[in-house]
């Protein structure tokens, strides 16, 4: 097919306004947030199940690859489009569909930003508990496709512990459901298998989600150490004492240098590291709890152990945390985050090598991360029209991932494979590991029409873009 | 098929070659194998991943079938095998590999009984709350491959929940495995969920890693007697919205509370409630106390049990397939909470004139409904024929209904796992990428898979 | 390659494992050289490198942008704005009609700078980019008339500007539409005169006029501050003006009000007008500084931002380099000084329901949100009501909502919406532009709610007092 009949043919689909093939405006559809890009063919909005139906099977016809992209915040390039593909996006499919407060579930659409589901819940007592650090942009369909985290999911789990079913559409068109109304369904659990598939699978058109009852009683608290070993120590102790807090994050000290340059978040400046910890539940128990978590950081060494006197300052404590990666502008115009996760143990060993690699490479790295789960995201700090920097962050990165390997970790906790960790896949999946993921895909898509290239390794591409400054200044030249 | 089936070959002497001697299992033993009227050719029991490796190599070049087995609770579970094959018995590999109490993860090997994984944990205070039917029998394995649940799965999920990677071996010997060992992850395809519920038509499940959790320090459960199915409804509802809501909540018809065989179950007044309680002794104290409150009206009786409550939870559990009064049918049903009330009131579906005990799960959906009476002599169709209608009621409360049991001659009738789902297209094209000669579990899945 | 994941190029088919150099394009590069044949960025006004890549897209600021959330398009998103600035930048495309369109539709609300993890400096981003417009003459017509005849023949002009303001005011009162259309003033605005006239801001019923006297402190003196007297909003609102002289004086300051001062020049920065905006700049540090003032004080959310922007504007200038800065950091805005010093609370009650809109360039340029809640707050018997959404932009936005017409009145929709679905009497606001608009969006609802600017209940309030 010509490609002006295809595009004719997709605006006859969804309208005219609602494809995008202008050069000039797919500028602004080639990134996602993450370090790579490329330039779709085109870009095409939906309105509902039905036009996603027809633009499948239209381009499955055409021989055209298809990616789906939610708000485009994904660190991995998994919305990343090859130049021959169409973009499918789905601002236009952003309704909460169904509230249901007796079986505590939300169907909504895929363009549904996680934040709005959440703010809509909270006031018939529940809320969504996937909170990504992007949780005010990214959509529901995107949390999908990469198996969102977010602080939270250390006592509640990630997206994939939340959804329930899925209308899905495949690559040639047809529409399917995953799972059911119930939390559980007969047959293999193609829910289970989707979620996470980052794209590769299916598009998902509408989602029915779990909520939680909002708690009766939070508390949040901050634990101040000396040094990172310490902090380290104290998490171990938590977790060892059989305490899963609601959250359990850690802030090293240049994170809080940072933090503090932006907002007044309460992170003392002399701080080696805090840990902020979130407990959630029935009154007694956050009560109990608070004790025993208490007494956990003084005995590893707290300097001191703040408690958040009301909601401003739980606010305050939280708003440090989650600003903490933009602050890090205020140390470098540019970072480079690895994703990977260690067994909680190996926390300390695993920054001591995070440690070890900044200084051999002479890149400052900060940490700020989900130490409750043993999810770290070490942060390179740089500018990137230095000469050579991209290089050397790569480097570094890889031998990060390397070490989280060797630690019995992974690489990824929260962010996906995309196309920015594709390479590192053999680090711990064995060619037959690979096979058997691979044959789920086949099964979903036999033509692997939906998201090609992405999550598995192809010797086609190892590193991100150069940085386009640099790339401008003439130093890639 | 009421025999074995003669492959033809010298079979023992071939698994004896390729396992050693100590490894198959005497034919004297085939009866503890069975599938309704399936009787494995020959049994093996290996003790390691790699001699189920072997095994399944060899399969996979003579064509031979194979069904594997754990603490074989549930093997009546599923349709009639289709083919002949021989009995992977998985209890030999039954070792902890690894056990982190301060990662809260343990390795364990797919045989272990998960009553002794629990007793291990316990041990530490710590647990995986996996709570299948008779968890002093049932393998990790066997709890992965059939995804059966326990009565605290509406607070502490599913086995999907709590799974974080697993080895396995494929159709054609190929050892792989998918996961890891840590709690959070999303490298790659999430293949652990694809291999629970499956009932090993994909691979067999070798080796399991779970994230534990802290073992609740106290129990309690509160049991109440309402006067009929709307005001129980009712009180549950209501209790379900507080934020002391327990852990569990279960309501049971008549007969089902007859037949649970608890002493602290109030019978003969109207469907019973039970709600399940645990956690730490502050918080376990203020949930009892406030359920009691605000049933306290409504309820015609109230009963309160402290500790005794894990029998009742066992109980609970292993009602099902209760060796003592096992159901002779009984249908799982998977629905969401909201259609409590119409599983509560599917106790007119009669077989041969007697009513099912309804057992509903309110916190988490879904239920059983479980029949006791002796139907050998029915005719099959008079069986079939109400399990159909269950299984289209339920799929028109948005669920699923799976016959777990029922005489052999209705099974012919019917699918036990009821009409094909929407994604059975893409559950047949995986079935044929993992295992395209059909040589695991044949014909036992849903649609004939 | 089975899998049908194949690679692109044989460059990269050839780079197996292991790091190596090379172009970081997954699928290739998807082209060489320029979109079109558009002119480049280039001069010292070009937006700065340092600045674009600042943005790492991470999309965070795409939920607080109103084009964005009402059109869900990344093109009208301000990371897809920043985007096609990094591509004109790096060569990849020309300024072209296209792009100019994207970024006029820009309110520069700067609520994206607010929520910005990364802390881009979106808002002296887009006055680079419009002076590059600017430069290029790309802007649209629309803009570019407007830039001709008002920005830069009136706004600059005291004396013009207030000849504008009588002929507006008289032709509103006595449709003395003869007159005005002589003037040429009308002629800049798209459309048909009819919409002209419901668009029309309000001219109120006595200007206010930087008179150089002192208007003294009321009991002890507790600073000397002076009050830029702005350009429309002296005549708009010169109500709120007298309310923000009386008010300071209740509160024990000296008010001055320098007769050389003239407009801040935020909307000519704005519109990509840097070389007269650092005119208007300097003759405003000139006219303050003679004065001798402790801080400069505005009512004027625009204004106050633009001005606490002077050190940044003319950090290149060396006469004005060190004025500048120390010009913008003894400046204000009211609601900020009030709660700062702290205010006197009025001691009478004023039983009225009201709610608060943020000015953008309250909440986001100037990060203020709690100060003219706590004015409002100090008042006894007052409800303070939030509105959702209350600090996305009402589509004000200068002179937006002559340009963008459309979207401006998307937004106006919205706020009023939210605003009125408070129940509240008031709705508070703290810059000029937003309460013309407001007002404006209040009349199409045919609604009784009044807007007022926060110092115009804090004075009802010491009124109120005063009358007790």
């Amino acid at each position: 097919m010509r490609s002006s009949d295809f595009l004719e043919e997709l605006r006859a689909i969804v309208g005219e306004d609602y494809v995008i093939d202008h050069r000039e405006d797919l500028l602004v559809y080639e990134y996602d947030g993450s370090v790579d890009r490329s330039m779709p063919r085109a870009v095409v909005l939906p309105a509902n199940t039905d036009e996603v139906s027809q633009i499948m099977a239209l381009a499955y016809e055409a021989g055209i690859t298809v990616v789906g992209r939610g708000s485009g915040t994904g660190l991995s390039g998994g919305a990343i489009t090859p130049p021959d593909g169409l973009q499918i996006a789905f601002p236009r499919m952003n309704r909460i569909l169904e509230v249901d407060s007796i079986n505590q579930t939300a169907l909504v659409e895929p363009g549904v930003i996680n934040l709005d589901l959440d703010n809509h819940v909270r006031r018939f007592g529940m809320r969504y508990a996937p909170d990504p650090s992007s949780q005010r942009a990214c959509s529901l369909g995107g949390n999908i496709a990469e198996n969102a985290g977010g602080p939270h999911c250390l006592a509640y789990g990630a997206t994939t512990n939340h959804v329930i079913g899925m209308e899905v559409v495949l690559e040639d068109g047809e529409i399917v459901n995953l799972g059911s109304q119930a939390r559980e369904a007969s047959g293999y659990d193609l829910r289970g298998a989707f979620v996470g598939s980052e794209g590769t699978f299916g598009i998902a058109t509408k989602i029915l989600v779990r909520l939680l009852p909002t708690p009766e009683s939070v508390r949040t608290f901050l634990g101040i150490f000396p040094d990172i070993d310490s902090a380290c120590t104290a998490v171990s102790a938590v977790i060892g004492y059989g305490i899963v807090p609601a959250a359990l994050e850690m802030i090293d000290a240049l994170s809080i240098k940072a933090v503090q340059n932006v907002t007044d978040a309460g992170y003392p400046n002399d701080a080696g590291a805090v840990l902020l910890i979130e407990l959630e539940g029935l009154r007694e128990e956050v009560e109990e709890v608070t004790k025993e978590v208490e007494s956990a950081l003084w005995d590893t060494g707290a300097a001191d152990v703040r408690i958040a006197e009301d909601d401003a300052e739980r606010e305050r404590l939280w708003v440090g945390r989650k600003t903490a990666f933009g602050a890090f502008g205020t140390i470098a115009p540019n970072y480079y985050l690895v994703d990977g996760v260690v067994p909680r143990t190996r926390l300390t060993q695993m920054l001591r090598k995070v440690n070890e690699v900044s200084e051999r490479y002479g890149i400052t790295i900060a940490n700020v991360f989900h130490a409750g789960d043993g999810n770290l995201h070490p942060c390179m700090l740089f500018d990137a029209r230095e000469p050579g920097i991209m290089d050397n962050a790569m480097a570094a990165a890889a031998e990060l991932m390397e070490e989280c390997a060797a630690l019995g970790g992974t690489l990824s906790g929260e962010h996906g494979i995309g196309l920015e960790k594709k390479q590192f896949m053999p680090l711990v999946y064995a060619d037959e590991d690979m096979a058997a993921m691979q044959r789920v895909r086949e099964a979903f898509a036999p033509q692997n029409r939906l998201n090609p290239g992405k999550i598995f390794p192809d010797g086609s591409y190892y590193r991100p873009a150069p940085h386009p400054a640099a790339h401008a200044a003439g130093l890639y030249a | 098929m009421t025999a074995s089936a003669d492959l033809g070959r010298d079979l023992s002497g071939q698994l004896t070659e390729l396992l050693g001697g100590d490894r198959v299992v005497p034919s004297s033993r085939v009866t503890d194998y069975t599938i309704g009227p399936f009787a494995p050719s020959a049994i093996v029991r290996p003790s390691e991943a790699d001699q189920v490796s072997a095994l399944l190599q060899w399969a996979h070049h003579n064509d031979i079938a194979v069904y594997p087995a754990g603490g074989r609770t549930f093997s009546h579970l599923g349709n009639t095998p289709t083919r002949p094959g021989i009995a992977l018995d998985m209890t030999g590999l039954n070792r902890m590999v690894d056990f982190q109490p301060a990662d809260l993860t343990v390795r364990v090997q797919a045989g272990m009984t998960v009553g002794q994984l629990d007793s291990e944990l316990s041990q530490d205070g710590k647990c995986v709350p996996l709570a299948p039917p008779l968890a002093h029998r049932a393998t990790i394995g066997g709890t992965l491959a059939t995804g059966i649940s326990g009565p605290m799965r509406s607070a502490y999920g599913l086995p999907r929940d709590w799974l974080i990677g697993v080895s396995v071996v494929g159709a054609d010997g190929t050892m792989s495995k998918a996961g890891g060992q840590v709690v959070k992850n999303v490298t790659g395809y999430d293949l652990n969920r694809l291999y629970i519920g499956s009932l090993g038509t994909l691979a067999v499940i070798t080796e399991a890693t779970f994230k534990i959790a802290p073992a609740p320090m106290a129990w309690a459960a509160i049991v109440a007697a309402f006067e009929n199915n709307q005001t129980a409804v009712a009180a549950c509802r209501n209790l379900l919205s507080q934020p002391f809501a327990p852990q569990a909540l279960h309501v049971l018809s008549p007969p089902a509370a007859r037949r649970l065989g608890d002493s602290n179950i109030p019978v003969g007044y109207g469907p019973v409630a039970v709600a399940l309680i645990a956690g730490r002794p502050a918080s376990v104290k203020r949930r009892v106390e406030d359920t009691a409150l605000v049933w306290l009206d409504a309820a015609s009786a109230l009963h309160i049990a402290g500790e005794e409550a894990t029998q009742l939870i066992e109980l609970l559990a292993d009602f099902p397939i209760n060796p003592a009064d096992p159901p002779s049918v009984c249908v799982r049903m998977n629905t969401s909470p909201y259609a409590l009330d119409n599983l509560l009131a599917m106790d007119h579906h009669e077989i041969g004139g007697e009513a099912p005990g309804v057992v509903a799960d309110a916190g988490f959906g879904g239920g059983r409904l479980m029949w006791w009476g002796d139907f050998s002599s029915q005719d099959a169709a008079q069986v079939a024929e109400p399990l159909r209608q269950v299984q289209s009621t339920v799929a028109s409360l948005g669920g699923d209904a799976i016959v777990e049991a029922c005489p052999q001659a209705a099974k012919e009738l019917i699918d036990v796992w009821g009409p094909a789902p929407s994604g059975i297209g893409i559950m047949r094209r995986i079935k044929e990428q993992f295992d395209p000669n059909n040589l695991l579990n044949p014909g036992r899945f849903i649609g004939g898979l | 390659m089975a899998s049908g994941v194949e690679p692109q190029t044989d460059e990269v088919r050839h780079s197996g494992g292991g790091i190596d150099a090379g172009h970081g394009f997954p699928y290739g590069v998807p082209f060489e050289g320029s979109l079109n044949d558009g002119p480049g960025f280039a001069g010292s006004d070009a937006p700065v490198e340092a600045d674009l890549y600042r943005c790492v897209h991470c999309g965070l600021c795409l939920s607080a942008c109103p084009t964005y959330v009402e059109t869900q398009l990344e093109t009208e998103s301000p990371r897809g704005r920043i985007a096609l600035m990094k591509a004109v930048h790096e060569g990849r495309t020309g300024i072209s009609e296209r792009l100019v369109s994207h970024w006029e539709l820009c309110l520069q609300c700067r609520a994206c700078e607010a929520v910005c993890p990364s802390g881009v400096p979106y808002g002296r981003l887009m006055e680079h980019t419009r002076a590059q417009v600017q430069d290029n003459n790309l802007a649209s017509p629309e803009l570019s008339r407007l830039s001709r005849l008002f920005l830069r023949a009136a706004l600059p002009h005291n004396a013009r500007l207030r000849i504008a303001g009588h002929l507006m005011r008289a032709y509103q009162r006595w449709g003395l539409q003869r007159l005005v259309r002589r003037a040429g003033f009308l002629k800049v605005l798209p459309g048909g005169l009819d919409e002209m006239e419901r668009q029309m801001p309000m001219m109120g019923d006595r200007f206010f006029t930087p008179s150089g006297r002192v208007y003294p402190a009321r009991g002890a003196r507790r600073a000397t501050v002076g009050l830029l007297s702005g350009c429309v909003m002296p005549m708009m609102q010169g109500d709120a003006m007298r309310a923000t002289v009386r008010v300071l004086q209740h509160n024990g300051c000296d008010v001055v009000t320098p007769t050389a001062q003239g407009c801040c020049g935020a909307l000519n920065l704005h519109a990509g007008d840097l070389e007269l905006g650092r005119q208007m700049a300097r003759r405003n540090i000139d006219a303050f500084h003679a004065a001798g003032v402790d801080f400069v004080i505005t009512a004027s959310a625009g204004c106050g931002s633009s001005m606490k922007e002077y050190g940044d504007l003319l950090r290149d200038d060396p006469d004005y380099a060190d004025a500048a800065a120390e010009f913008a950091e003894s400046t204000r805005d009211i609601t900020e000084f009030l709660a700062e010093l702290p205010l006197d609370s009025p001691q009478a009650e004023l039983p009225w329901r009201v709610t608060m809109q943020d000015p953008c360039h309250l909440a986001h340029a100037q990060r203020i949100t709690d100060a003219p809640r706590q004015v409002l707050r100090s008042i006894p018997g007052l409800q303070l009501i939030e509105m959702a959404e209350s600090s996305l932009c009402c589509g004000s936005a200068g002179f937006y909502s002559l340009i963008q017409r459309d979207m401006s009145q998307r937004l106006q929709r919205r706020k009023i919406g939210n605003a009125l679905a408070t129940e509240a009497e008031v709705i508070a606001s703290a810059n000029p532009g937003c309460m013309a608009q407001l007002e404006q969006g209040l009349r199409n609802a045919e609604s009784e709610v009044r807007v007022m600017h926060v110092v115009e209940i804090l004075d009802a309030a010491y009124q109120a007092e005063s009358r007790a």
